[in-house]
C-alpha cells in the first residue's frame, strides 16, 4: 500500500519516469496518432493492447488500442451504448465490484508496466493507484472534511495534521475550499451539485493518484457549475493523467489534449483532438463529429 | 363525457367541470374512510389506555415499583417484573444485534444470489410468522432439556432474541438496500476493500433502521407471555438477581443470567387469575406501566431514527 509520502515524493517529481519518444509510436492496433517534439508530452502513462471485455456474453469492447499520454486530458467521446464508460472502468477495475465479466488483451500502466486487467493484478491495488469521479456526484453520507479525508482513511492513515493538510490542499486544488472553509464539519448533502461534484474530485484527488477517470462528470450539471469543473479538469490535467467520458464535443474540445472516438465497442481513431475535430481520417469519426450521426 | 378536440367550448368546460367534481367527490370519500379507519385504531389504544388508568392509576406509586409481590394486594409490587424484564431484554439485545446485523450483512452484501439464499430469504420472512409458543417450545427442548439449562434468565433472552431475529435481519436488509449503490461504488473506487465499505460507509449509514429495527423488535419481545411461561419463569418472585455490578474486581457480575426470574406480563397474569379485586387493579397498573415501557422504546427508536438521519455528520 503506498503511504501518502511516496504518493506525494511521485506527484512532486513527475519526470522521473519519462519514457522515451519513440515508445509512443509502437503502439499496434493501426490506431491513427500524431507525434510530438516534446517527449514529455509524448510520455505514456498507460497503454490499452487489443482489449476486449465481455459482459456474460454480451462483447461490449472489441479488441482496443490506445495510447495514453501522461501530460493532459485524454478525452473518450462516442455515441451512447459505444462502449465508452465501459472501457473506463477497466482502467480500475470497476466491473469487478458486479462480477459476471470477462477481460481479454491487457491494459498496460507504465512505469511498472502491470496489466491493470490482468488475473494476476489484485483489483483493489489498480484502486489504491487510480481514482475515479463518476457521472453523478457521489458524496459519502458525512461530513465535508470526512468525505475528502476518505480515500486516506482507507489507506490507513489517521494522524489528524496529515489529514487536514491534505483536505486542505485537496480542496484547493478542487476549487471548492474558499466555499466550505467554514462548514466543514456540515454534512456534504447540505452542497450544490456543482459543489458536490467537486468534493468527489477533491475526494479522488488527497491520496494522490497516478491517474484519474472521470464518467461523464458534468453530465447532470448546470453551464456554470459545468464551466468551473471543466477549468478545473484542465488545470488538474497538468500534473495528473486524466481521461475523461463525455457525451459532449464541445466539452471534448475544450479541455482535452487527446481523443478517442469509440463506435460499437471499437476504437475508431485517436488523436490530437485538434486533429479530431478539424481533420479526422475516418470517416465515422467526421460524420459523428459533425452530428450526421449519433 | 369525454371531451374531444372537436367539442364545442362550452360543452367541453362542462365536461371538465363535471370531471372534477366527481375526482373531489371521490378524494373526500376516501379521506373520510382513512380518518374513519384512523380513529377506530387510536380509540382502541386509547380506550385500552384510559381503562388500564381508570382501574390501575391510584396503584401506581413509589411503594409499587419497590415492593416484590405479596399476599396482600396494599403491599404488593412489581420490582422482581420489572426488574427481570429489564435485565431480559438487555439480554436479548446483546444478543439480537450481532445475530441480526450479522445474518442481513451477510445476505445482502455477500452472499451470491442463488437457491441457497432463496431459501434462507422465504425461511427469515416465514421465520417472521412462527406463533411465539413454538419459540417457547423450541427453548424448553433444546436450552432446558437437551443443553441442561435452568429457569434462567439468560435462557428467556435467548428465546426473545430468537423470537425477534427475523425484525432485526429485515430491518438490516431494508437498510442496507436504501444505500445507493453510488455509495459502495465510491468506496470501492477510492481503494476500500470489502470490509471497509461495510464497517466505514454501510454500517453508519445503516444504524438508524437497524437499531429501529431492533427497538420495535424489543418492544414485542418485552410483551411476550408465552415464551417465557412454556421455559418455566416463576410466577411469585420476592427476591432480586445478583446485581450485574458489583464492588470486587472485576466488578462485573455474571450470576445473574443464571437467575430465576419473572417478567411484566407473567406478573399481570398472576394477579390477573386471582380473585380478589385489588388485585385485578394492581394487573390493571402493571399493564399501565408495560404499556408505558412499550411507548417510551417505540419514542425512542422513532427518536434515534429522526436525529441520526439528521446528523449524518457527526460521524
Amino acid at each position: 500500500m503506498k503511504t501518502l509520502k511516496e504518493t506525494e515524493q511521485a506527484s512532486a517529481s513527475p519526470d522521473s519516469f519519462v519514457q522515451p519518444p519513440s515508445t509512443a509510436g509502437t503502439t499496434p492496433g493501426g490506431v491513427a496518432q500524431s507525434r510530438h517534439a516534446d517527449p514529455e508530452r509524448d510520455a505514456l502513462k498507460a497503454e490499452v493492447r487489443d482489449l476486449s471485455f465481455w459482459y456474460g456474453n454480451f462483447q461490449a469492447l472489441n479488441g482496443v488500442d490506445f495510447p495514453l499520454y501522461k501530460r493532459g486530458v485524454t478525452a473518450l467521446i462516442g455515441a451512447s451504448g459505444c462502449g465508452k464508460s465501459t472501457l473506463l472502468r477497466c482502467f480500475n477495475r470497476m466491473h469487478d465490484v458486479q462480477g459476471g465479466h470477462h477481460y481479454r488483451g491487457s491494459i498496460v500502466l507504465h512505469p511498472d508496466n502491470i496489466n491493470l486487467v490482468g488475473d494476476e493484478t489484485d483489483p483493489m491495488l489498480v484502486r489504491l493507484r487510480i481514482g475515479m469521479v463518476f457521472q453523478q456526484a457521489n458524496p459519502f453520507p458525512k461530513s465535508i472534511f470526512e468525505n475528502v479525508a476518505a480515500g486516506l482513511r482507507i489507506r490507513g492513515i489517521n494522524d489528524n495534521t496529515i489529514l487536514q493538510e491534505t483536505v486542505e490542499r485537496s480542496l484547493k486544488r478542487a476549487a471548492l475550499w474558499e466555499e466550505v472553509k467554514d462548514r466543514l464539519n456540515k454534512p456534504a448533502f447540505a452542497l450544490s451539485g456543482g459543489q458536490q461534484q467537486r468534493l468527489c474530485i477533491a475526494r479522488t484527488l488527497a491520496p494522490g493518484p497516478e491517474l484519474m477517470l472521470l464518467d461523464e462528470p458534468t453530465s447532470s450539471l448546470d453551464p456554470v457549475a459545468t464551466a468551473k469543473i471543466e477549468e478545473l479538469i484542465s488545470n488538474i490535467g497538468e500534473d495528473v493523467t486524466i481521461l475523461i467520458v463525455t457525451h459532449n464535443m464541445q466539452q471534448a474540445a475544450r479541455i482535452s489534449n487527446y481523443t478517442a472516438f469509440m463506435h460499437l465497442g471499437e476504437l475508431v481513431e485517436h488523436d490530437d483532438t485538434e486533429t479530431i475535430f478539424n481533420n479526422p481520417r475516418q470517416e465515422r469519426t467526421e460524420a459523428y463529429i459533425t452530428g450526421r450521426f449519433g | 363525457m369525454v371531451a374531444t378536440p372537436h367539442t364545442p367550448d362550452r360543452e367541453r368546460d362542462q365536461g371538465f367541470t363535471r370531471l372534477i367534481r366527481r375526482a373531489k367527490r371521490q378524494d373526500m370519500i376516501f379521506l373520510a374512510c382513512g380518518f374513519a379507519v384512523l380513529a377506530m385504531a387510536s380509540l382502541t389504544l386509547l380506550s385500552l389506555i384510559v381503562g388500564l388508568a381508570v382501574q390501575g392509576a391510584s396503584w401506581v406509586d413509589w411503594q409499587f415499583f419497590t415492593s416484590f409481590p405479596s399476599r396482600k394486594p396494599e403491599e404488593a409490587g412489581i420490582v422482581s417484573a420489572w426488574v427481570g424484564s429489564t435485565l431480559v431484554m438487555v439480554v436479548t439485545a446483546f444478543l439480537a444485534l450481532p445475530l441480526g446485523v450479522g445474518a442481513g450483512l451477510y445476505l445482502e452484501e455477500y452472499a451470491p444470489q442463488n437457491w441457497v439464499t432463496d431459501i434462507i430469504e422465504i425461511n427469515t420472512t416465514n421465520l417472521a410468522g412462527v406463533p411465539s409458543i413454538i419459540y417457547g417450545l423450541l427453548a424448553l427442548g433444546l436450552f432446558l432439556f437437551t443443553f441442561g439449562m435452568g429457569q434462567w434468565i439468560l435462557v428467556a433472552g435467548l428465546v426473545l432474541a430468537l423470537l425477534i431475529l427475523p425484525v432485526v435481519i429485515v430491518a438490516t436488509r431494508e437498510s442496507l438496500r436504501a444505500i445507493p449503490d453510488s455509495v459502495r461504488e465510491g468506496a470501492h473506487a477510492l481503494g476500500a476493500d470489502k470490509w471497509q465499505v461495510v464497517r466505514l460507509y454501510l454500517l453508519p449509514a445503516a444504524r438508524p433502521g437497524i437499531l429501529t429495527g431492533l427497538i420495535v423488535g424489543m418492544s414485542r419481545a418485552i410483551g411476550e407471555t408465552a415464551p417465557v411461561i412454556t421455559i418455566g419463569a416463576l410466577t411469585f418472585i420476592a427476591f432480586l438477581p445478583a446485581a450485574p455490578i458489583d464492588g470486587t474486581f472485576p466488578y462485573l457480575n455474571f450470576e445473574w443470567l443464571t437467575s430465576a426470574f419473572t417478567v411484566m406480563p407473567i406478573q399481570m397474569f398472576n394477579w390477573i387469575s386471582r380473585p380478589q379485586s385489588g388485585f385485578h387493579e394492581l394487573a390493571a397498573a402493571a399493564g399501565l406501566v408495560l404499556l408505558v415501557m412499550t411507548l417510551l422504546m417505540n419514542g425512542l427508536a422513532i427518536y434515534i431514527r429522526y436525529r441520526l438521519r439528521k446528523a449524518p455528520s457527526a460521524e
